[in-house]
């Protein structure tokens, strides 16, 4: 019978490339995320953090490591009131939160927007995920700040970035990649808390493989509206292109991080304006979460 | 027969099966990169060799949302 052996103690591997048992595992994805946090400087000692959470694997997974790193820690859940999908992740991360005693708030669209994000699609003709993820970005910044956050730490990990990247590329969005990156916010802004990704160099399958073997308590629980999403068509192919090219994810994140300071260069001046109508930071003269609400003729949201 | 439980669409296939990891995710339609696989609590690599009456399960990587 074949065995593969871990590189670092010859125990039975559960993980190829890297060739690791259980607890060297564990241990690899636990220095990689600290290593990443120091590499790029993504917390101080002063920071006061807001990591957003939604109960699934990475949010886990980031919350449970941050929690090892530091108590000065917040988990922040956005309900966006989408019928059958959110309760489930609302009550795994509730669970962890006390498992693990980490504060926690919940919001969600409809306490801050008057409604919920299944009759906004309603009254819409957008894109759900465009519509949610517009939303999603203005709450968790806005609700950031409200608690006196100096970061917001978010789980995405090396494949969601690989997926914007090529994304934004595909659809010649070329000044949003400087969005991108272990830590964006390029301007120093008090309206604007920048974001840390320390899972930034963690791919999903390892993300996944270490939320399992740490059994925290995921249920599984697909978005009805995923099936629209473009990311689900982008990382369907990246994915294909890294079973017959190993690696491949990783040069392209390893080669984007070289080009991103050049990137932020060439396009940080045209940015860092703020809403006319909510004051929130927005690359155009009303954002477009004030876009939305105007459309769906909700009463202006309190600023 | 080797039992492979999909966790994502909740079904059982049963079928004749004796061979590496890979193999049986190759023959389920199964890219390696977007699926744990596990047997008896425990996380197999592509190289372990799944037996005859085995219960495995496929476990999928990829967010929900």
């Amino acid at each position: 019978m074949v065995k593969i052996k871990c590189v670092q103690c010859k125990r039975k591997a559960i993980f190829i490339k890297p060739t690791l048992c259980k607890k060297h595992f564990c241990l690899y994805i636990e220095k990689k995320v600290y290593n990443t946090i120091k590499k790029y400087k993504l917390i101080t000692k002063k920071d006061r953090l807001v990591v957003g959470v939604s109960g699934g694997k990475d949010s886990l997974t980031i919350l449970y490591l941050l929690h090892k790193y530091t108590k000065n820690i917040v988990a922040l859940c956005i309900n966006e009131g989408i019928y059958g999908y959110r309760e489930a992740t609302i009550k795994d991360m509730k669970s962890f939160c006390i498992k693990y005693d980490i504060p926690f708030i919940i919001t969600s669209y409809k306490e801050e927007f008057g409604m919920a994000l299944d009759e906004m699609l309603q009254k819409l003709n957008e894109k759900p995920c465009t519509v949610c993820g517009s939303f999603r970005r203005y709450l968790l910044n806005k609700k950031s700040r409200e608690f006196g956050a100096t970061k917001l730490v978010t789980g995405h990990n090396m494949d969601d970035e690989a997926q914007a990247i090529l994304m934004n590329l595909f659809k010649h969005q070329t000044e949003i990649l400087m969005r991108l990156g272990p830590l964006t916010g390029i301007l120093k802004d008090t309206q604007f808390i920048p974001r840390i990704k320390p899972l930034y160099f963690i791919t999903e399958k390892e993300t996944a493989a270490y939320s399992f073997l740490m059994d925290f308590n995921i249920t599984y629980n697909v978005c009805p509206n995923a099936v629209h999403a473009y990311r689900g068509v982008v990382g369907t192919f990246l994915n294909d292109v890294e079973e017959k090219y190993t690696g491949s994810k990783k040069c392209l994140i390893n080669q984007f991080i070289k080009q991103l300071p050049k990137i932020k260069a060439k396009t940080m001046k045209k940015f860092m304006r703020y809403c006319v109508h909510c004051h929130e930071p927005s690359m155009q003269n009303i954002c477009k979460t004030c876009k939305y609400l105007a459309k769906i003729r909700v009463p202006q949201h309190d600023v | 027969m080797v039992k492979v439980y999909n966790e994502k669409t909740g079904k059982t296939l049963t079928i004749p099966f004796q061979g590496k990891v890979k193999e049986l995710l190759k023959k389920t339609g199964h890219n390696p990169t977007t699926v744990l696989v596990v047997r008896k609590r425990e996380l197999l690599t592509d190289e372990d060799i799944v037996a005859k009456n085995d219960k495995i399960e496929f476990r999928s990587v990829i967010s929900g949302g």
